[in-house]
């Protein structure tokens, strides 16, 4: 395990990992927070363009866990304990 | 539509022939030593990038489900029909997180399946093979769903007739991806995946740019699709649904896409696809690029409104009774008739590329998990593979079965239904990528209760037109919401595993050997210990 020492020297990289991962659970099953025709965009009422718009925000959060995760020790929080070894 | 329309029907059969074609050429491309090698056929020797991955993964995670089933329940239900977008969003975090795990693992071990994962993990042949079983039963009703997508083009094609006449444009097109899935494996749809999705890219923005214009902008569909859906169903006495969810149906929207979610990655086809990358970061890479799908779903999903908000579509649609017919309808009345047959082409080879890759993943369960496992343990690689071979017909043929027997009316439950039953296989391979505490026979046990009250409550929900297996949301014991089946099953299943594990170390009933050690876990491409395929069949 090369790179055993990055274990938890970021704990700021693993809790912001975290929240990137569980804030699209948090948007899309807070249902009732966007299930509205208003207000509107290009005709979408919200409730669609809301969502839509959350897809690319998922895909964004995703790919910043990843560089962080990636660059330096912190890795995915849930990993638990094991999940300590640097990319 | 008394007519067969030549044009549609000549420009489907040309892309659905040059994919077949480009499927038997995929058995020579970036060949390793030989075919015949289980990890071979199946995974196409796991060597693909992060590119060949994402069309890969794509091309089984966005099928006939997208362009048929989704916007079929969005034209027939409103915005409950929408709830696969949240799920299509939510489930790549999941992946990020169980993905490159379940990669590192199996490379080390040369593991396959999700079955040999368990079996290694928890030292148990039985939860190999309980996760082995639930994996070929999930897939049946999902390729299922594939054949409705099919069956649905070829009948706004006017290919249709009675008796036997009408099914044998169906097993035309099974035969073919019977035929080139035997001798191709996965290579072959890798290789489809990438004339697939050109046409479905193509297809979709023209649909998505051009449409909206000859129907009067996005506000005007959004408008006369509510105005379509509050109408009161004569059948039901009810409104058909609406475009925004109610108080009615938020727990079912959020456990829908929550349950279908934990549902994706651990698929066999999935993790076929997952394990065929060939680097653990391929898997990172794309949990964030696959939402590019998922967006894709979205705008397709509207074309269920689209129809709603043609008139003369929306009544061919409701005459026919099945709302599976509503993007080809649309397609079919508002496309020259060329173009059409180009978008047709792409529903249609969109259905057999997933199906391809299910066939495949299920049988690779089978000959390891089943067959190996408990018949022929010494069974050489080339015996694997021609089981496997086998096995991928007959599953083809299960998946057949579903449809021929199976109400159509909503095609979505074909696939809801089997996350009922994959979704119980969650707590072993998922969680058990992350922790050891689970004792395999509270494992067991749960996976048994999930598997039967998942089961016995989905065939007790009747539908306007099915006495059984009519829906896939039921009342939730306690909370008194209706929700999904597979969330509330798994819910117990967790319950009857925390609760027995507790009870099993207390009696220091003996656990299974793990078989990994937690290195494994996070193993690269780089690391000596990950194995290539030929080393895990031949060493």
């Amino acid at each position: 395990m090369p790179h055993k020492a990055a274990q938890s020297t970021r704990p700021l990289v693993r809790v912001v990992v975290a929240v990137l991962l569980i804030a699209p659970f948090v948007i899309y099953l807070a249902v009732p927070s966007y299930a509205k025709i208003k207000p509107r965009l290009a005709g979408f009422p919200f409730f669609y363009w809301w969502q839509l718009l959350w897809v690319i925000l998922t895909a964004a959060f995703i790919g910043i866990a990843y560089a962080l995760t990636r660059s330096g020790g912190g890795r995915t929080p849930a990993g638990g304990p094991t999940d300590e070894k640097g990319e | 539509m008394d007519n067969v329309n030549g044009v549609e029907l000549g420009v489907f059969v040309f892309f659905l022939a040059v994919v077949t074609v480009v499927g038997f050429a995929a058995a020579r491309w970036r060949r390793g030593q030989t075919i015949l090698h289980l990890d071979e056929w199946g995974l196409g020797g796991r060597s693909f990038g992060t590119f060949v991955t994402w069309f890969l993964l794509g091309g089984d995670l966005y099928t006939a489900y997208t362009f048929i089933a989704v916007p079929a329940a969005v034209f027939a239900g409103g915005a409950m029909g929408f709830w696969a977008l949240p799920y299509a969003a939510i489930a790549y975090p999941i992946v990020f997180l169980v993905g490159p795990r379940l990669w590192s693992v199996s490379h080390v071990h040369g593991y396959v399946t999700p079955a040999d994962f368990v079996r290694g993990r928890f030292g148990s042949k039985a939860l190999g093979l309980a996760v082995a079983l639930t994996g070929i039963l999930a897939m049946m009703p999902y390729i299922a769903l594939q054949l409705v997508g099919i069956q649905a083009v070829l009948t706004v094609m006017g290919v249709k007739g009675s008796g036997l006449a009408k099914d044998l444009p169906l097993f035309i097109a099974f035969a073919l991806l019977a035929a080139y899935t035997y001798t191709s494996g996965l290579r072959a749809p890798a290789l489809i995946a990438f004339v697939k999705d050109t046409l479905i890219y193509l297809v979709i923005i023209v649909a998505v740019l051009y449409i909206p214009t000859k129907l009067g902008g996005w506000g005007h569909i959004f408008d006369t699709a509510q105005a379509s859906l509050s109408k009161v169903n004569p059948a039901t006495h009810k409104p058909g649904g609406s475009i925004i969810t109610s108080d009615l149906n938020h727990w079912a929207y959020g456990t829908l896409a929550l349950g279908s979610s934990l549902a994706l990655f651990i698929y066999p086809h999935t993790v076929t696809g997952a394990l065929a990358a060939g680097r653990r970061n391929v898997i990172k890479r794309n949990a964030a690029l696959l939402p590019a799908y998922s967006l894709l779903l979205g705008l397709l999903a509207l074309l269920g409104y689209m129809a709603l908000a043609k008139p003369d579509v929306a009544a061919a649609v409701r005459a026919a009774k099945n709302p599976q017919l509503a993007v080809p309808t649309l397609f079919d009345h508002v496309f020259p008739s060329w173009f059409a047959g180009v978008a047709f082409a792409a529903i249609g080879v969109g259905a057999l590329v997933p199906a391809a890759i299910m066939s495949i993943a299920a049988s690779n369960l089978f000959t390891r998990n089943v067959y190996k496992a408990f018949f022929r343990p010494d069974a050489s690689p080339a015996e694997e593979t021609r089981v496997s071979q086998f096995t991928s017909l007959l599953v083809k043929v299960g998946a057949l079965v579903f449809v021929l027997a199976f109400d159509k009316t909503l095609a979505i439950n074909l696939q809801l239904l089997g996350g009922v039953w994959i979704v119980q296989t969650f707590p072993s391979l998922a969680l058990g990528l992350f922790t050891r505490w689970f004792h395999r026979w509270a494992l067991l046990a749960g996976w048994a209760v999930a598997m039967v009250y998942g089961t016995v409550t989905a065939y007790q929900q009747a539908s306007p037109t099915q006495k059984h297996f009519g829906q896939s949301i039921a009342d939730i014991p306690f909370i008194h919401h209706t929700g999904y089946i597979a969330l509330t099953a798994f819910v117990l299943n967790m319950l009857v595993v925390v609760v027995l594990t507790g009870l099993l170390k207390l009696l220091k009933v003996p656990d299974g050997v793990d078989e990994t050690s937690p290195s494994d876990f996070l193993a690269d491409a780089d690391d000596p210990r990950v194995r290539d395929l030929p080393e895990v069949t031949t060493g």
